[in-house]
């Protein structure tokens, strides 16, 4: 029986994390394919909404990365993302979503390697779940 | 009107359809009659909350729709109060109106109502002030219950239709006189206001600053709409997925703010007074206006569930003073 | 109300430094005290404290908007007050606030729970609720039956108040009792109890509608493009609703429990707002609504905010 590849929707900061992630391809390290990338301007752009409405469209599970602490290109987004983020991850395992669905991050421009291993410890740790469907998924 | 064992009518009926009985909460299968008007109204049972009426998918590159029309297993409704069968009869006066909804008619044909007289009005309940009574004759069978006996009477032809009348005895002259006594007594125990004509007065007043204290209290959540037996505003919305989408119906309510937003950004009741005032007006002055009858059967649910104290009881007197000092 | 607050509402009224008192009017089971708004002193006997005051009267200063008022607060409408200060919703100064020594509010569905008849009457006396019904009198302790909310309240005091009245508030242990157990639960089991409480959801948003806080004029629910929650009862739809409902709250719930009292079917929203306030206390030492300036927890941060739940 063929097992369902989980899908990762990830959401990386243009500066920092999404050039990691081009530097990971042009330096031709593989990492999995489950990570669905969206590029945001920076990681403080990221709205709980999009995590809690992901979940609803049935991802199996989120990965928000960013720029180092006093890195971000806009001084202080990231830092307003690591309050949020303490937060949704906190009260999304508090409903019973398991931790291994939400993963952050802050993976520097130059990390290309980093991005390939974080990029695949976020799927193994996945993986390790049962294949249920998260309890925010869509019933239709 | 025949005098029918309990147990036994309860048989008859279970072989009509499924039989949904009277509970604190609402109408459940397989349980005992609660003593009280159920806190949850009959109303889903002609229109649900929530129900997907069209899927459009894409198999190829042609758009198909296709109509979703189930066919509707037969129902009882056992119990409903006097108050809740008249709230199925005012809905249909809309849905009813030609052209007629289809998915109403489909729904109204698959249910047998059996009223049961109501002896133990709740503490908000007002239907006499409204020219109602708790032992109202309506449904498809009315029912009045005595200790081991229904007194029953079938009220149209699906009533007829639905059990073997001529098997039962014919109720007698004393169990008519108690029904009587009954009903006085019942009748009496609810506090009476005089509401009769209150839809003139609501056009009078239509425009009077009185409505800004009258509706203070409010902050429009959305409760009354949802737990009323009379409220079926519905909003239609379209729901997507990749390659699929459905169209389905679910409850609105005028208390909303994007209720009767236009596509242009106007509103025309964005101030919260002008909702409720809508509101009041709907069930009061605009049903009977259209229809002939007021839209609320004075089941007094609005009043338990508000959560900020709202009673439109005391509102309704409060315009009726204003109106008489003018 | 005490005869020295009615003389100093009364003087206040007379020159012309507020026009009118917002406070909760008294009413007797089974009616629910509402917010009455006087503008003349005749009127101030209809207000009353009340153990039933279970909404947040900062709900209805919007209404109020551009008027002196004068308003008599508990701690968490004292907090509400401020916060929305904070944000720019209205002006501090056009207050006046009386702070109430806080008893707490008590949710009717304990009292309901604890008593096995119709009950026809209830009556407040020092710490004790008296009901009355066909099944007889009984007496229950207040603490029995306090909004859940009340018992992890932090501060019952409104340290910024203009005046306070003098009295005991109650000191709950405020402990966040049911988050830990609920915390020490397995996913699965947490989830069950979770989508037992918002199987009956029946999206009415009286939660939003009576929270101070929850002011949007366009709510996320009611976007269509984007759509972020779809309409229904499918319990995705409804935990997705109070999930967000709850982030955008983190940091600026005052804990009032008025949305669990107001809940028509009864949902333990306590359970969420305890679990936010706990958050922002133990990672950000926050609490909202101290003060009308204090900037809420998810708008600011600090050099040494916890991140090693950061790869």
């Amino acid at each position: 029986m063929e097992e369902k590849e989980p899908k990762i929707l990830t959401f990386l900061c243009n500066w920092c994390s999404y050039a990691a992630a081009d530097l990971t391809g042009t330096s031709r390290i593989q990492y999995p394919p489950n990570v669905k990338v969206i590029r945001v301007p920076c990681s403080g752009r990221v709205n709980p909404q999009f995590i809690v409405k992901a979940f609803h469209d049935g991802v199996d599970g989120v990965w928000v990365s960013g720029c180092h602490l006093g890195d971000c290109h806009y001084t202080e987004g990231n830092y307003y993302a690591q309050r949020r983020f303490l937060i949704i991850k906190s009260l999304l395992e508090y409903v019973g979503i398991e931790p291994e669905r939400i993963h952050f991050s802050w993976i520097s421009a130059s990390e290309g390697k980093r991005f390939a291993d974080i990029a695949t410890k976020v799927t193994e740790d996945l993986k390790k779940l049962d294949s249920s469907p998260v309890i925010l998924a869509k019933k239709r | 009107m025949k005098k029918i064992p309990k147990a036994e009518f309860i048989n008859e009926l279970s072989r009509w359809g499924k039989i949904f009985f009277r509970t604190d909460e609402g109408f459940l299968e397989n349980n005992e009659l609660s003593n009280r008007r159920p806190s949850k109204p009959p109303k889903k049972f002609v229109i649900p909350q929530e129900e997907i009426y069209l899927l459009f998918y894409r198999p190829e590159q042609k758009i198909v729709q296709k109509e979703i029309f189930i066919k509707e297993e037969k129902k009882v409704i056992f119990g409903l109060y006097p108050c809740d069968a008249k709230s199925i009869e005012l809905i249909g006066l809309n849905f009813l109106k030609d052209p007629k909804d289809p998915y109403y008619v489909k729904r109204r044909e698959s249910l047998l109502l059996v009223t049961e007289a109501c002896t133990h009005p709740s503490t908000h309940c007002f239907c006499t002030s409204l020219g109602d009574s708790p032992l109202d004759r309506r449904g498809d069978i009315f029912a009045f219950g005595m200790k081991d006996y229904y007194l029953a009477e079938p009220l149209s032809d699906r009533g007829r239709e639905a059990i073997l009348w001529d098997k039962f005895a014919n109720a007698t002259e004393d169990d008519g006189k108690l029904l009587e006594k009954a009903k006085k007594e019942i009748e009496k125990s609810l506090e009476q206001f005089d509401f009769k004509n209150i839809h003139k007065i609501l056009y009078q007043k239509y425009k009077d600053k009185i409505w800004d204290e009258l509706a203070f209290k409010c902050v429009n959540c959305g409760a009354c709409t949802f737990y009323c037996p009379t409220c079926y505003c519905f909003d239609v919305q379209d729901v997507e997925r990749t390659n699929w989408g459905y169209r389905e119906r679910v409850w609105d309510s005028c208390m909303f703010t994007i209720y009767s937003l236009e596509t242009s950004g106007h509103n025309p009741r964005s101030a919260k007074m002008t909702r409720l005032r809508n509101r009041v007006m709907h069930k009061f002055a605009y049903y009977q206006t259209s229809y002939g009858e007021y839209g609320c059967v004075g089941c007094g649910r609005c009043i338990d569930i508000c959560p900020v104290g709202f009673d439109i009881r005391e509102t309704l007197k409060t315009l009726k003073l204003e109106a008489g000092h003018d | 109300m005490d005869k020295k607050i009615i003389e100093l509402l009364k003087e206040k009224l007379e020159n012309g430094e507020i026009e009118g008192v917002l406070g909760f009017e008294r009413k007797q089971y089974p009616e629910k005290n509402g917010v009455i708004f006087v503008n003349h002193s005749e009127g101030f006997k209809r207000i009353a404290d009340s153990l039933f005051n279970t909404l947040n009267i900062a709900t209805y200063l919007g209404k109020l908007k551009g008027k002196k008022v004068a308003v008599l607060v508990r701690g968490c409408e004292e907090r509400a007050i401020n916060m929305l200060s904070v944000e720019n919703q209205l002006n501090r100064e056009e207050f006046f606030l009386i702070g109430l020594p806080c008893q707490g509010i008590v949710n009717i569905r304990k009292v309901k729970s604890l008593y096995e008849g119709e009950i026809k009457n209830i009556e407040e006396k020092d710490r004790l609720i008296m009901v009355e019904g066909d099944k007889g009198k009984i007496e229950i302790s207040v603490s029995k039956v306090l909004s859940n909310s009340c018992l992890d309240c932090q501060r019952p005091t409104s340290p910024t108040a203009d005046i306070n009245i003098e009295g005991d508030t109650i000191s709950p242990d405020a402990d966040f009792l049911k988050v830990k157990e609920i915390e020490s639960l397995s996913f699965p089991d947490r989830w069950e109890i979770f989508k037992n409480e918002f199987e009956s959801c029946i999206r009415c948003y009286s939660c939003r509608e009576v929270c101070p806080l929850c002011y949007c004029e366009t709510c996320f629910v009611d976007s269509s493009d984007p759509q972020w929650v779809e309409p229904g009862k499918d319990v995705s739809d409804i935990a997705s609703f109070h999930l967000i409902r709850m982030l955008h709250m983190a940091g600026r719930c005052v804990g009032c429990g008025a949305c669990e009292i107001a809940c028509p079917e009864g949902i333990k929203l306590s359970y969420l707002t305890s679990k936010i306030a706990k958050d922002v206390k133990e990672a950000f030492n926050y609490e909202s609504g101290l003060t009308a300036t204090q900037k809420p927890a998810l708008s600011e941060f600090k050099q040494n905010d916890k991140g090693e739940f950061i790869l």
